[in-house]
């Protein structure tokens, strides 16, 4: 079922709701009513030893050889078979197998001499199996398999649309994000932050419009470093998140829905009439850097059963209460940096390392969360565990023992609890 | 913008952990006995948040006198275990954490069991929520408050007469060096602040020497997020008074008397408030003790307190005898937190005798030698005043100076000197006895102002405004009236050759120059248009001239009595040189790292610069009438490889070759020449080129080593080569007497090498220190004597040794040694060498309570090719004692020179000669000093 269909298919079936919709050239309309509003206040959220929160960690070391050596993740993506990684220190795109083990790799251009051969984000086609990517200069899209070997390049010729951030839905289908638009056509009612597009090109529908009226505005967005789509497991699912607002949408190729609404204390809250007051034009990055407590955006948004994982991101630099995972049923919200490693964990680092406050809980396949340590920071916690007596699983003894605090960073695989 | 803030939340981490969670650890050792065995566990946490409270802080008292005995921060894991506390007696913990209500508890560590483990310590948050406010009666002795870890100066019970020092060495991690630096947890601090602000012109000593322990409130240890350099920022140590003590004045009135008529007199008052700071210092004495700016005179009075160093000794190397007048005053204000004005004066006087005796050896030829000796008597005298005023804008993104200074200097000399030669082929000797009356005023005024403007990335607009450019503007004018009277009296066993002078010289000039220099960086981040592969930077530097002197010379009549024009010497000339230097630079770096484990940086760089200088002369005399104008490419480049292997070393590698051009001035083309300077007649060369230097050094640095433990290796080489050198033809007639000229000489060359050592060793209280630095210059200069080519060679080595140990600052000890050597050899001539060779040792003591003892001792031995060895040692001490409430009162006893060996050894070489002789020195003295420090602190608010 292509999307074209499966949109007409929705829209008559709830073409008759109203609120938030997609609309599109077929002027359709697809909605959701059950938003869930959670009033959820960070600086409460608990903490707790690793064993009462997670079911399950596994650390995967990366293998380390001479082709497989990379800097730090700058993305994650985790599929059936492996671990698909970005390094912007190596310019490249590395394949792991879900063991550790070094598969395939992309080179980029030495990035370092000609910053236009920087690979940016790369997406995931789970239908094809391949992934593609484009440089800085934004000429072309290269396709990939997962054996790191170039399927094809497509030059993208005048005229045709240039998108950046957006994510399969199918094998030829793509949700596109474009935030705000400061520059809409004269003629142009409203603007909106999502189109369906087919074939790379061929706009199905639009979704999530905003008033002309608060232009310009885009060049006043402080943005999280990741997002705004978020996978957790199911290929046609996404988490869409628009900038200074608490909403989780839920993206699918039926269409756009408000998923989850939170509600802040005041204290941390963006004042409601941020985006609309006159009074903050192009002074709310300024706002925002003056009162770090303002949780400005939401990002690395997943869901596993009743467990809700985002984070509320602040510019307070010792805000240890960014990280959130919210017990849908239970209410119990835990603060992912509170979270003491203990015996489970071989008391080996989970939170707070060098790389966590840019990608943090980086990847969800559903099943687990994701996030990594540098081997330095695996070995400097080794050594101070040497007056405990800890036993390592045999991967972690051989990587310790066999590795230095110079190989290639280690993957924590979290399994949560199901009830906290 | 985000990923800046990821950036500083990443380098926040890693400096929490490598700087501070260091402090871990039990402090605070007290006067231990057998009671001293026992050990307690525990844990912090918010139960009702569910989760352990890191660094936490945990004091433990005696619950009967509330005496402190430790302190710690929890761990990572919330827990905390101290050992070493007294079993059997009733003990007190309080727990406590920012935004929480301290709980203590209450508990006896069993006799029998020598352990406790205590339930966990459950806190509680504050009602009011607020971060700020600690709801705590009973501050603890140390918190981590965000990222600045912050001491409680009344938990550390020191002694009433304590200072900051004092303070500091109390603290876990921090560390006071013996050359005065300051290190956290081996991070080395680069500002010591005082409520924010730098003090009394930011010599840490004036701080951490003065301000009494029981002013401060608290220290605080935090990395300077302003720094720029956010790989490796700066780290502050912040002392913030008391709220009663934000003001007050301390100073020192000090007075010594000693045998030989020594004395030395000391005087400083300084006042602060928050907004201003004022001191006025002034010294006496004729022990060579001497200083050259107003901070290091206020340093010299500082009151010191526990650890009581002798850093202001009298310098036995100092030529001469000498009495030293000086005074000063400064003054600092700020008007709001952008604009500052700072002011100085400072004012010194030097009174000088200096009686010497010297040997030069000349070598004329193969078998000709010129040995002259030398006997001189000289009477100096150096007044000058100083005063600058520096008024500093900073806008949020460019800063504006001026910089201005007046000066006014006073000299005077009389110098009788009788110099004989004899010229060991010809046997010929002369004789030469003379007079000279120097005066000589000056008068000068310096204009320095800027304004500084970086591009920067506006966050609002999201794009780069403004530009990076650098104005600079320099004035400065001079006036100088120079008079002289010189009496020349030339004999000779050569019959007819005797020379006879009695001249008076009076000499007016006046001199201005004007500076503009330019620096505009990086002209194609204007285009906007992404990177580019390089940078580009234009500089330019315009500088004019402009000298007019007016030289009246008159020669005695004998008959009359009176002086006469001598129409040869006196002129008036007036000098103007134009020196223009615009530069392209081409910039390019490249930088590869992986993250957590290295980062490497090449970066090259060349700079074309051009040199266009225009020089001209106008003068009374026609032969000094130039006008000549010069073009020279004088370019520049670098390489530089940087490699910072995370936690391992960190290596730099540099090559910079650079080019330069000398100019010939008027005293080398066309000089006056003054027949009465009769042993070395300087005569012109008006076919001189300039000289053109291609130089290039090799520079590598490693540093490595734990925070703890640190080394530190540095090593340049050096190699030049000059075409065109100015070098001199000397022509000796048989009697010693030298015509010289300065010509060029094909390429003298030049290499040499500079390497030094430092490590640093800390186990427990006790620290060692070693360094080690050693040089080697060889050169190859050709010249003319007699009208032949002469290659002359000289090799210098300088290599310097020293070890220190230093306990708690109670025991400081140290051992060094120098051996320098100077070698020559030149075509036709024996070789001549000397060697200098100093082994020093020495040690203090600061103990018992408020005495102070310290000695050093330092064995001189002279080698040298043709004369004998001169050995000699120089043997000090002092013994110093504390007294008065607040120890305000100081008696010392000093005994200088213990062995009478003292002596003064010149030593010096050049293209062919050497020279060697004694000058009078400083010599055995004891002296009783005493001294009074008026203190107060908190005197005018209250």
């Amino acid at each position: 079922m292509n999307l074209r269909t499966t949109i007409k298919t929705i829209l008559f079936a709830l073409s008759f709701a109203a609120s938030l919709a997609v609309y599109g050239q077929d002027d359709v309309t697809l909605v959701s009513t059950n938003v869930t509003r959670l009033r959820v206040d960070p600086s409460n959220a608990s903490g707790g030893s690793a064993s009462d929160i997670f079911e399950g960690a596994i650390y995967i070391p990366l293998e380390t050889t001479k082709e497989s050596t990379f800097g730090q993740i700058s993305q994650l993506e985790v599929t059936d078979e492996y671990f698909i990684i970005r390094d912007e220190n190596t310019n490249s795109i590395l394949f792991f197998t879900k063991a550790g083990k070094f598969h395939a790799k992309i080179q980029g251009g030495n990035s370092n001499l000609d910053y236009t051969k920087r690979i940016r984000d790369f997406k995931v086609n789970r239908w094809t199996k391949e992934i593609i990517f484009q440089n800085t200069m934004m000429m072309t899209w290269f396709h990939y398999d997962f054996n790191g070997k170039k399927l094809k390049e497509i030059e993208i010729r005048k005229g045709e649309p240039h998108f950046s951030d957006f994510v399969f839905l199918g094998e030829d289908k793509l949700v596109v994000s474009s935030g705000y638009n400061d520059y809409l056509p004269a003629n142009a009612k409203d603007g909106h932050f999502l189109d369906y597009v087919q074939h790379f090109k061929d706009t199905l529908a639009t979704a999530l419009y905003y008033s002309k009226d608060i232009l310009p505005i885009n060049d006043d967005v402080l943005s999280p470093s990741t997002g705004p789509f978020f996978n957790y497991g199911i290929d046609t699912e996404f988490f869409y998140i628009k900038p200074y607002n608490y909403s989780i949408y839920k993206v699918t190729p039926k269409g756009v829905s408000e998923a989850y609404q939170f509600i802040f204390p005041l204290f941390s809250a963006l004042p409601s009439d941020f985006i609309q007051n006159p009074d903050f034009k192009q002074k709310r990055i300024k706002y925002i850097e003056h009162n770090t407590d303002k949780i400005f955006a939401l990002s690395n948004c997943y869901q596993m059963k009743d467990n809700l994982i985002f984070r509320a991101n602040t510019m307070n630099v010792d805000n240890k209460e960014e990280d959130l995972i919210y017990n849908l049923k239970t209410g119990t919200l835990i603060a992912y940096n509170h979270i003491l490693t203990d015996e489970s964990t071989c008391f080996l680092p989970i939170g707070e390392g060098y790389n966590f406050g840019n990608t943090g809980l980086m990847a969800c396949d559903g099943k687990s969360l994701y996030t990594d340590f540098s081997s330095l920071e695996m070995f400097q916690a080794y050594e101070k565990n040497a007056d405990k007596s800890i036993k390592y699983s045999p991967g972690l003894t051989a990587y310790f023992t066999k590795g230095s605090n110079r190989d290639n960073p280690v993957l924590l695989q979290i399994r949560l609890k199901e009830k906290l | 913008m985000l990923n800046a803030l990821n950036v500083l939340k990443m380098i926040r981490n890693i400096l929490f952990s490598l700087i501070f969670l260091c402090l871990s650890f039990n402090v605070q050792a007290q006067k231990k006995d057998s009671i001293y065995v026992g050990l307690v566990d525990g844990l912090v946490r918010d139960s009702v948040h569910n989760y352990v409270l890191k660094s936490a802080t945990l004091s433990i008292y005696r619950a009967d006198n509330a005496q402190l005995l430790s302190y710690q921060l929890a761990n990572n894991f919330g827990k905390f275990q101290f050992k070493e506390l007294p079993v059997g007696i009733r003990l007190r913990i309080t727990a406590s954490y920012i935004g929480y209500q301290s709980i203590s508890q209450e508990f006896i560590i069993p006799a029998n069991t020598r352990k406790i483990i205590l339930k966990a310590m459950n806190l509680e948050r504050a009602e009011n929520n607020l971060q700020e406010v600690n709801i705590v009666a009973e501050r603890p002795p140390v918190r981590m408050k965000g990222d600045t870890l912050e001491f409680n100066a009344d938990a550390f019970k020191l002694d009433t007469n304590a200072v900051v020092e004092d303070l500091l060495r109390k603290l876990p991690g921090v560390t006071i060096w013996s050359d005065g630096l300051i290190t956290v947890n081996g991070k080395k601090i680069s500002n010591v602040l005082v409520d924010g602000k730098l003090f009394f012109g930011g010599d840490t000593k004036i701080a951490t020497q003065n301000l009494p322990k029981n002013a401060v409130d608290k220290i605080q240890v935090y990395t300077d997020k302003e720094d720029k350099n956010v790989v490796d920022p700066n780290t502050n140590l912040n002392i913030v008074l008391k709220k009663d003590k934000k003001d007050g004045y301390f100073g020192k009135i000090g007075m010594g008397y000693g045998t030989d008529k020594r004395y030395a007199f000391d005087g400083m008052l300084s006042g602060f408030t928050a907004k201003t700071q004022l001191s006025l210092v002034g010294s006496r004495n004729n022990v060579n003790k001497t200083a050259n700016d107003v901070q290091t005179l206020i340093g010299y009075s500082s009151f010191k307190g526990e650890g009581i160093e002798q850093d202001y000794q009298s310098d036995f190397s100092k030529q001469g005898l000498n009495e030293f007048s000086s005074g000063g005053a400064t003054f600092a204000h700020e008007f709001n937190k952008k604009t500052s004005l700072k002011a100085d004066y400072f004012y010194s006087d030097s009174q000088n005798e200096v009686l010497d005796q010297v040997q030069t050896l000349v070598t004329l030829n193969e078998n000709a030698l010129l040995v002259q000796d030398k006997v001189g008597t000289s009477v100096n005298g150096n007044t000058s005043h100083r005063a600058s005023a520096n008024y500093t804008h900073n806008y949020e993104q460019a800063n504006f100076y001026i910089n201005s200074s007046l000066q006014g200097q006073q000299r005077y000399s009389q110098n009788a000197q009788v110099m004989e030669s004899l010229n060991t082929e010809t046997n010929a000797q002369s004789k030469n006895k003379s007079q000279q009356d120097n005066e000589d005023r000056q008068t000068g005024i310096n204009l320095f102002t800027g304004l500084a403007m970086k591009r920067y990335y506006d966050n609002a607009s999201h794009h780069s405004k403004s530009i990076n450019l650098e104005v600079v503007y320099k004035y400065g004018g001079n006036k100088r009236n120079y008079e002289s009277t010189r009496i020349t009296e030339f004999t000779s066993n050569i019959p007819g050759e005797g020379q006879y002078f009695n001249r008076k010289y009076k000499t007016d000039e006046n001199n201005a120059s004007h500076s503009l220099s330019t620096n505009f960086s990086d002209l194609l981040g204007l285009l906007n248009s992404g990177s580019h592969f390089f940078t580009v930077n234009f500089k330019n530097e315009l500088t004019s001239y402009d000298s007019r002197e007016e030289t009246w010379v008159g020669d005695l009549n004998t008959g009359s009595q009176q002086y006469i024009s001598n129409a040869n010497l006196t002129n008036t000339s007036h000098y103007r040189s134009l020196n223009e230097r615009p530069g392209l630079e081409f910039t390019k770096s490249i930088t590869k790292s992986l993250s957590s484990r290295y980062s490497k940086t090449w970066s090259m760089n060349f700079f074309a610069q051009a040199r266009l200088f225009d020089q001209k002369n106008n003068s009374d005399k026609a032969f000094q009438k130039l006008d000549k104008s010069y073009a020279h490419f004088i370019p520049a480049a670098s390489i530089n490889y940087k490699n910072d292997q995370y936690g391992h070393y960190y290596h730099n590698y540099s090559l910079n070759y650079t080019t330069s051009v000398s100019y010939p001035g008027i005293y080398q083309l066309a000089p006056i020449v003054d027949d009465a300077n009769v042993y070395y007649l300087h005569l012109g060369n008006p076919v001189l080129k300039p000289a053109y230097t291609h130089e290039a050094v090799l520079k590598f640095t490693h540093a490595g080593g734990q925070t703890k433990n640190s080394e530190f290796i540095s090593v340049n080489l050096t190699a030049g080569i000059t075409k065109d050198h100015f070098s001199d033809s000397s022509n000796y007639d048989a009697l010693g007497r030298n015509v010289h000229y300065t010509v060029n000489v094909s390429d003298r060359k030049y290499i040499g090498y500079y390497g030094s050592l430092y490590e640093v060793y800390n186990i427990k209280d006790h620290q060692f220190q070693v360094s080690y630095t050693s040089s080697l210059n060889y050169g190859r200069n050709p010249g003319y004597i007699n009208g032949s080519e002469v290659m002359t060679k000289s090799l210098n080595t300088n290599n310097q040794l020293s070890l220190g140990y230093s306990f708690k600052g109670l025991v400081n000890t140290g051992l060094s040694q120098s051996l320098l050597t100077y070698n020559r050899t030149q075509q036709g001539s024996s070789d001549n060498s000397y060697k200098n060779l100093v082994t020093g040792i020495n040690a203090g003591l600061n103990w018992p309570k408020n005495v102070f003892i310290s000695s050093n001792l330092n064995y001189n031995k002279s080698i040298s090719s043709y004369a004998e060895d001169v050995n000699f040692t120089i043997w000090n001490a002092n013994v110093g004692y504390r007294f008065l409430k607040g120890n305000n009162g100081e008696v010392k006893f000093s005994a200088l020179d213990l062995l009478h060996q003292n002596t003064s050894i010149i030593n010096y070489g050049d293209s062919n000669s050497i020279t060697r002789g004694t000058v009078n020195v400083l010599q055995q003295y004891f002296m009783v000093s005493l001294a009074y420090y008026p203190r107060k602190f908190g005197s005018i608010k209250k």
